[in-house]
């Protein structure tokens, strides 16, 4: 265990590490921000003033240099564009992307684990057709479009619910349902297969054989082990979630770390960028690492 | 199917499912229950004083900073004009208005030295009071602060000799040399100068007066959360009665998407919001009202390079041949429904609202069978043209307004080739253009008084130009150096239109439309006064809220 542990913390390391030196030297040679600071009059020795003030007049390299030894001592940057320390900026977006993201798999869970379990138990059935159509439409229909559907049937047209942006319990619904669809969908189709299979396994043929009940077959038997791969999903999916909602949060006007980084993109404001995408690399190395653990506990048979 | 199994879990998840919906169902607005029949009650008196909250969503927050250079031309809606106040106020047509500025007056006898007199009596919003010592350490640290980059910077920098404080209310400010157009440095349209309070900024620092902002305009600061919101309260000590704003609170939220906004404004989340032109009769059949500032840019093709003998550009035939290529009646009319836009006419650069307009010249014409004409003349053999387009900010249609001129051109002959670009990675004013030929759009701010843009897009470079847009740069130099020196305004417009009437005939871009600010509004808003000529100086303070807001 403390083998794989260790192991483990070395790739995460050298993930990051490789991470940052990508994001690094993308966003340098995609573009200068220097256009977006400074007025269309601006001479050119404020050109190179601000280019020099913001540290982008030395080579890619020296400044990737300079950025380790910086974040050796706990220091990021400094935004380009509202010029505070990015990790000043990140912690609220963050925790938004975190609600939000939580929102979405507590949404796909309460629709995907009984949708998943109509499905196997009522297999060929009607139930088990429209299951899978759903899932088939969560795993196709891009979540954006779903996003601006949603917004225009509940928002705008019934104004059941507020169209964006953050706020009550009410605010979560939208939103979360374009972003965790797709989750949806993943379990009820992993969950109908995984059923299946335990459902046709020896030991729930001995429960049934035993009397125990079709319910209590279900729930206590084939339930419980048809979950473990399905947790897994959700884990995973969870990390996946908080880094890739940036399209929903761009339509739903999500103050969340994805619309931030974007944002961030479009300003080419790099220490930002940078920041937030190494956030985004942790989360889901960490919640990879976290399922990885939590498998070998919930399955005996597996060593690590 | 499983004999014997119950449909509990779906019975559970439906019954789930409805009891979140129902919980959000009850606990919205409900819709008004009809009352009994019986006489309305007399009407409640509208309250005076500024009342209600009104909610802008913008495109961007700029640099979303409200120190200084935090802000400049382009990006101040967000809070820059609505917590300061320029040196010299404005009408909403864009004319100039000591009125609504901190400038009681502005003298000048040689176009050289200027006499800065502030009115007494206004305070910031801490309740110190604005003196000539703020507005000289303003400039100053402008001037100073190397990561400060705005319009104002950039003028003082190159043009400003010392300053001098002759009283508590009273600023000299010697230039360098003569610049008539110093009065447009201290007004909003053509630039970005506001006063900070010198104790106050000193005392809070950077990191402090960013927290805690502080000016002497008609709002004050509430809080700000990043990239989300800034919330702002009418300031009703406001030192210029006629300013104090319509509504107690402004609250002006980022929403770059434009599904969004207009949801946002369907769902009456907010009042106010921008569009794209071609939404605006969509907008106004469901019940908005299109209001916004008039001219506030001047989307044009610039061609690149013309003054270099290696372009093809650097002929004239080539140049006009690419003008009257263009249906630009067609493509003004296809991309801009009445009232967002109008299309230019005459000279690029003039327009309603610059000095030197000359309503006499007329559109350049559509013309393709004179086109092919001049290109076989000059004996054109289809060598490429690149024509550089990108979403510039506040004129989103561009790139398919682009698409349109690209093809008029290559209808006419001319070998096309479209690059759409990212405009941050492009730097069109810095690129490097290769022969044959090259054109890019772009979007002017008008400009009033027309020598800014005189330099920035005309000038050649070596002579302090930016685009350096003009095939005969002597030509401008000569006549840029001779009409800044005019003092007298009305000897100024007449030179100006002279030099209208001589670049006519040059074809150094192609003029496009002069477009508008497209905002859609609400029910809750009666009237807007932004100003014209601009497309970010836009006045919250003058929204006034309709009946329909009652506190």
């Amino acid at each position: 265990m403390i083998g794989f542990i260790a192991a483990r913390l070395l790739q995460a390391l050298v993930t990051m590490w490789l991470v940052s030196l990508v994001v690094f030297v993308l966003g340098r040679v995609s573009g200068s921000p220097i256009e977006l600071l400074v007025p269309l009059e601006a001479t050119p020795e404020e050109r190179q003033a601000m280019t020099q003030a913001v540290g982008l007049d030395k080579p890619i390299l020296h400044q990737y240099w300079i950025y380790l030894k910086d974040i050796a001592h706990g220091n990021f940057g400094r935004s380009l564009r509202v010029r505070r320390p990015v990790t000043e900026l990140v912690g609220r977006p963050l925790f938004n992307s975190l609600r939000l993201a939580t929102a979405a798999i507590l949404l796909s869970t309460f629709i995907g684990i009984p949708l998943g379990i109509l499905a196997a138990t009522h297999r060929g059935g009607w139930l088990d057709h429209l299951a899978r159509t759903l899932a088939l439409l969560g795993q196709s229909l891009p979540s954006f479009w779903v996003g601006m559907v949603l917004i225009l049937v509940f928002a705008v047209g019934l104004k059941w619910l507020p169209s964006s942006g953050l706020g009550g319990p009410t605010h979560y619904i939208l939103p979360g349902i374009a972003l965790g669809w797709l989750v949806a969908a993943s379990v009820t189709r992993l969950l109908r297969s995984s059923m299946l299979e335990v459902l046709d396994s020896e030991f729930v043929k001995l429960a049934r054989a035993k009397g125990v009940s079709e319910l209590g077959v279900v729930w206590k038997h084939a339930l419980r082990n048809a979950l473990i791969p399905v947790v897994t999903i959700i884990g995973l999916t969870y990390g996946v979630l908080i880094a890739g909602a940036l399209t929903v949060e761009v339509v739903f006007t999500w103050p969340g770390l994805g619309r931030l980084a974007y944002q961030a993109v479009l300003w080419r404001d790099f220490p930002l960028v940078q920041l937030s995408v190494l956030i985004f690399a942790a989360i889901v190395i960490t919640l990879n690492f976290i399922v990885d653990i939590s498998y070998a506990v919930l399955d005996p048979r597996i060593r690590l | 199917m499983m004999k014997g199994f119950s449909r509990l879990p779906l019975l559970i998840g439906i019954l789930a499912t409805f009891a979140l919906l129902a919980a959000v169902a009850c606990g919205g607005e409900t819709a008004p229950t009809p009352t009994a029949t019986k006489a309305a009650p007399a009407p409640t008196p509208t309250p005076t004083g500024p009342r209600g909250t009104v909610k802008v969503a913008l495109i961007d927050f700029g640099r979303e900073r409200l120190g200084p250079g935090g802000f400049g031309m382009g990006n101040r809606g967000f809070g820059g004009n609505a917590m300061f106040d320029p040196l010299i106020g404005v009408n909403s047509d864009g004319s100039s208005n000591f009125d609504n500025g901190l400038l009681k007056s502005l003298d000048t006898p040689d176009g050289q030295v200027y006499t800065l007199t502030l009115k007494q009596g206004i305070k910031f919003h801490n309740g110190t009071e604005l003196t000539s010592e703020d507005v000289r350490w303003t400039i100053d640290y402008f001037v100073n602060t190397k990561e400060i980059a705005s319009t104002a910077a950039t003028f003082f920098r190159a043009n400003l000799d010392r300053m001098e404080i002759s009283d508590k209310y009273t600023l000299k400010i010697y230039l360098k040399s003569i610049d008539v157009n110093f009065p447009t440095i201290l007004a909003p349209i053509e630039n970005d100068l506001v006063v900070y309070p010198k104790d106050y900024f000193l005392s809070a620092g950077v990191d402090g007066f960013e927290a805690k902002p502080i000016g002497t305009g008609p709002f004050k600061f509430v809080s700000h959360r990043l990239g989300e919101y800034f919330e702002y309260v009418a300031n009703e000590d406001y030192w210029n009665p006629k300013g104090i704003p319509g509504f107690k609170t402004l609250r002006l939220e980022l929403v770059p998407d434009i599904a969004s906004r207009k949801a946002k404004l369907k769902t009456g989340e907010v009042d106010l919001i921008q569009v794209d032109p071609k939404d605006a009769p969509q907008v106004t059949q469901e019940g908005f009202k299109i209001v916004g500032p008039k001219y506030t840019s001047y989307p044009m093709v610039n061609i690149m390079n013309s003054w270099d003998p290696k372009f093809l550009t650097n002929k004239l035939e080539f140049r006009k041949a690419m003008v009257l290529a263009v249906d630009m009646d067609a493509v003004v009319k296809a991309f801009y429904p009445p009232g967002t836009g109008d299309r230019a006419a005459g000279t690029p650069g003039f327009s309603p609202i610059t000095l030197g307009y000359d309503k006499s010249l007329p559109p350049y014409p559509y013309d393709p069978a004179e086109s092919k004409r001049l290109l076989a003349q000059i004996g054109y053999k289809g060598e490429e043209v690149s024509f550089f387009s990108f979403t510039f900010p506040g004129i989103p249609e561009m790139p398919e307004v682009n698409v349109a001129i690209a093809n008029y051109l290559r209808q006419a002959g001319f070998n096309v080739k479209l690059n759409d670009v990212e405009w941050t990675s492009f730097g069109w004013t810095t690129y490097k253009y290769q022969p044959p030929a090259a054109i890019v759009q772009s979007g002017t701010q008008p400009r009033p008084s027309l020598l800014g843009n005189i330099r920035v897009y005309l000038l050649g470079k070596g002579d302090g130009g930016v685009v350096a847009g003009h095939a005969d740069p002597p030509k401008i130099k000569e006549a840029y150096d001779r009409i800044r020196k005019i003092v007298d305004a009305t000897e100024r417009d007449k030179a100006l239109r002279e030099f209208n009437k001589a670049l006519y005939e040059d074809y150094w871009a192609f003029p496009i439309v002069w477009r508008h600010g497209v905002w859609a509004a609400g029910a809750r808003i009666a009237d807007w006064q932004p100003v014209s000529g601009t497309s970010d100086f836009l006045r919250w303070n003058t929204l006034k809220p309709s009946d329909k807001v009652t506190q």
